[in-house]
């Protein structure tokens, strides 16, 4: 059971793989600030700064909090710097 | 009467379902799917049935004993069934309102929410920990009232089953007015979304009238898309680090609290409760949203 389970598991993931579920999105200046805007209820972003080849970016809001953004698979985690 | 086990029955429609959501989303259907985050909620799938076996003979022996105390004797008969299904929706109402309300239920129940996917492999997506938060206990009353307690595993094990098809983007809205009854694919994405307005909303598993008796249903949106995942993502893929995160997260604000009230709201207060700073909890930020936006909004 636990075996077919591992195996079926396996299956599925390679299976979404195969058929092209695999991307890794990069952002621009605006999809920065508009990812940071959206985790954030209430942040403002004024300017990013893009990194790591447009998997992360450094996005500044209006009330001088900076926010870090950064790629988790194809989608994007974002985190205020303290 | 022996009862089948429900979930064991279901699990390779689960499998094929989840094929067929792929295909349908490969081929245009509504929803995304990640494989590496189908990797996390498969796994988390798989050790939160392990955790099942673990813990499976003390719950049923725990509940056993309550049963002993039972104030009626209700026979196993289709009335009684249905009305043990009725009531167990009821009572995982309370436990997963209770679940996204107190840190120390949401630090497992958080497992499933914390993907920013929305499929058919985030329903899979379990805790391996519901043991320790005590998810058993709410289905007590059932045992106390007089129910089997075959009867309440198999109603239970519905309950989940019927959960499962919720989790996808692929269906709009139910006909001949289930929305209203039933709680629906729209319902549980609004449940899942981050945002203000959607925020510890439609907890009901089964029924959605529960929510709409107690307050707490919103309807989706179609001009506010649901973004999903939790207020404050994890970036992680690795499952021993998704079924623990907020655990751990309770230990360091236990070391760090203060005071002992800092230490009670730190096991027993909403998520997002904090001694010092703003708090991040649901309603803290529902509250600064509505003043930044207008109630016509």
């Amino acid at each position: 059971m636990i075996f077919v389970s591992i195996l079926g598991i396996v299956t599925l993931v390679l299976f979404a793989r195969a058929i092209g579920f695999a991307r890794n999105p990069v952002l621009d200046a605006d999809e920065a600030r508009r990812v940071a805007e959206a985790q954030l209820p209430g942040f403002a972003g004024v300017e990013a700064a893009i990194d790591e080849g447009g998997r992360g970016a450094r996005v500044r809001g209006r009330d001088g909090q900076v926010a870090r953004v950064f790629g988790h698979g194809d989608r994007w985690v974002v985190r205020l710097d303290a | 009467m022996t009862f089948p086990d429900p979930i064991q029955l279901a699990t390779p429609a689960f499998i094929i379902l989840v094929l067929v959501e792929m295909l349908a989303v490969r081929f245009g259907a509504r929803g995304d799917y990640d494989w590496r985050d189908s990797f996390t909620s498969l796994t988390m799938g798989f050790g939160s049935t392990m955790a099942a076996v673990v813990f499976g003979a003390t719950i049923v022996a725990i509940y056993a004993a309550v049963a002993s105390h039972h104030l009626l004797t209700i026979p196993i008969t289709w009335w009684s069934g249905a009305l043990c299904f009725v009531a167990d929706d009821l009572l995982y109402y309370a436990f997963h309102r209770s679940a996204h309300r107190v840190r120390w239920f949401w630090a497992s129940h958080v497992i499933h929410h914390s993907s920013q996917h929305y499929n058919l492999t985030t329903a899979l997506r379990q805790t391996w920990t519901g043991f320790w938060s005590l998810s058993f206990a709410f289905r007590l009353p059932l045992l106390l009232v007089g129910f089997d307690v075959r009867l309440v595993l198999f109603v239970a094990g519905i309950n989940l089953i019927y959960q499962f098809w919720v989790h996808t983007e692929a269906v709009q809205r139910l006909p001949f007015g289930l929305e209203y009854v039933l709680n629906s694919p729209s319902h549980h994405r609004v449940h899942h979304g981050s945002n203000p307005r959607y925020l510890d909303r439609n907890y009901g598993g089964v029924f959605i009238v529960w929510d709409r008796m107690f307050g707490t249903f919103e309807a989706e949106r179609d001009d506010e898309p649901v973004r999903y995942g939790l207020v404050h993502n994890i970036a992680t893929f690795n499952p021993l680090s998704t079924a623990t995160h907020e655990w751990v997260a309770i230990a360091r604000d236990l070391r760090d609290a203060k005071t002992w009230r800092g230490r009670w709201m730190a096991v027993a207060g909403p998520p997002g409760w904090t001694e010092n700073g703003t708090p991040s909890t649901a309603d803290a930020i529902r509250a600064a949203w509505e003043a930044r936006t207008s109630p016509a909004e």
